[in-house]
């Protein structure tokens, strides 16, 4: 059969096409998503010029800090008083404090984000949607404010354990619990954006996750990713930490971009 | 208008021309996620999802002359996504109902509809990579670069899985008295 016959009987299989009613429908769809650029053109009308891309940083860190006003204040002084309250406990019963870190700043982190991306049940997917900046970019500024939050309380933890425990190399502390920190961080967003489960599930999952592997590393097995500070043997363990970080926290900001046009109701 | 333009003014946030992007493409993209094996609902909301992304992203597009490969590209991957993230299993056309509003007679209508139920079928058998690179060439009229684009492999790939669907096809819907010639002229090869 020659190609241009085929090409004839091809042509016999017809599917019904849309109705202009459709089509129209689809257009006025599309016509109320937010226009390419559209920050940057409400910058530029606001400032009359042109914005430099230092100025279009500093305005998107502006709109992603104000989502620092979800967050009730308890969420804030909850994640203080623990940590405050773990260092109170590690000096009354001398437990291990870089096992205490290890285990508390990760798992307040999970806690955190999920919490902060408790906005899936909430029906906030539309007041995103009508953001000048995308989903992702929102996304991202909302987990920065959580992790970098934890990631000072974990500081202030590190100096006071460190100040009462000379011999310890501060680098190395502040390590085993920040690389754990980055991976329940996006291992929990991962969960919320990607998984129909829920953002309490969510958190509870993954800082289950992380408790029960510095709970198995102090059993003295060796398939947990926690390492201890100064254990240098296992470093490479860090590293595969950090890989799978840098991969759920990918695949869950892919996540929040796509979700155009999930319909009310069925957020996450 | 001029497609190139009309991506070009839509790139720069003009409404008019997002507008026309879509109602010069809803229907083929409708009918390439139809003829791929996507239900009605399925594909108006697959349809539908990819104008939305593609809207959102055009600014970022580079070549205005691509759009039509970014479209259905994305389509492409929607479709993809849709069905290994749900449940893997083989997707094949589903019968729609005949498009309307031919001007033929009724005996005419169902010969046609029967001829193209034959095509549906002789589709369906198919395999996804092939019936993809026939519907893209037959019927939604890509180039071979541009089906290249779309499914992300070498045109050299394309060129063979057109010619060996078409020899699929072909050997699908030759007529049955052919089909029976064939068979009488390998009965007597052998004997």
């Amino acid at each position: 059969m020659r190609v241009e016959e085929l090409e004839r009987r091809l042509a016999a299989w017809r599917v019904p096409g849309p109705t202009p009613e459709e089509t129209e429908a689809l257009v006025a769809r599309v016509l109320a998503l937010p226009r390419p650029g559209a920050f940057r053109r409400v910058l530029e009308r606001e400032r009359g010029g042109a914005v430099p891309f230092g100025g279009t940083l500093r305005a998107v860190l502006q709109v992603t800090l104000a989502q620092a006003g979800f967050f009730r204040p308890w969420c804030w002084l909850a994640s203080a008083v623990t940590v405050a309250g773990g260092l109170v406990f590690l000096r009354l019963s001398g437990s291990s404090a870089t096992v205490l870190l290890g285990a508390l700043v990760p798992a307040i982190t999970a806690l955190g984000v999920a919490y902060a991306f408790r906005a899936a049940d909430s029906g906030a997917w539309e007041i995103e949607l009508a953001c000048p900046i995308s989903p992702t970019q929102l996304a991202l500024g909302r987990l920065v404010v959580v992790v970098a939050y934890d990631i000072a309380l974990g500081l202030a933890a590190s100096l006071v354990v460190w100040w009462g425990t000379p011999p310890l190399l501060l680098s190395a502390l502040i390590l085993s619990w920040l690389v754990p920190l980055l991976l329940t961080a996006s291992f929990t967003l991962y969960l919320c954006l990607c998984l129909p489960v829920g953002g309490v599930a969510a958190g509870v999952l993954a800082a289950s996750f992380w408790v029960i592997q510095v709970a198995v590393r102090r059993a003295g097995l060796a398939v947990s990713l926690f390492v201890l500070p100064g254990d240098a043997g296992r470093l490479p363990l860090h590293a595969l930490a950090l890989a799978a970080a840098v991969l759920f926290g990918l695949a869950a900001l892919r996540a929040a971009g796509m979700a155009t046009l999930r319909p009310a109701g069925d957020g996450r | 208008m001029v497609e190139e333009a009309v991506v070009q003014a839509a790139r720069q946030g003009d409404g008019e021309a997002l507008g026309e992007l879509v109602r010069r493409y809803h229907g083929p993209l409708l009918g390439y996620l139809l003829r791929l094996g996507a239900d009605r609902e399925l594909a108006q909301d697959l349809a539908q999802e990819t104008f939305c992304r593609v809207c959102l992203r055009i600014s970022g597009l580079d070549n205005p002359g691509a759009f039509r490969v970014w479209l259905y590209r994305t389509a492409h991957r929607l479709f993809l996504d849709h069905h290994r993230s749900w449940y893997r299993r083989r997707v094949a056309p589903v019968a729609e109902p005949p498009a309307a509003g031919s001007a033929a007679g009724p005996e005419e209508e169902v010969l046609r509809a029967e001829e193209g139920e034959r095509v549906r079928k002789a589709l369906a058998s198919l395999r996804p990579a092939l019936r993809v690179a026939v519907i893209l060439r037959h019927y939604q009229q890509l180039s071979l670069e541009e089906i290249a684009g779309v499914t992300g492999v070498p045109v050299g790939t394309v060129k063979s899985r057109l010619h060996r669907a078409q020899r699929i096809l072909a050997a699908e819907l030759a007529p049955p008295a052919l089909l029976a010639e064939v068979g009488r002229a390998r009965r007597c090869a052998g004997a």
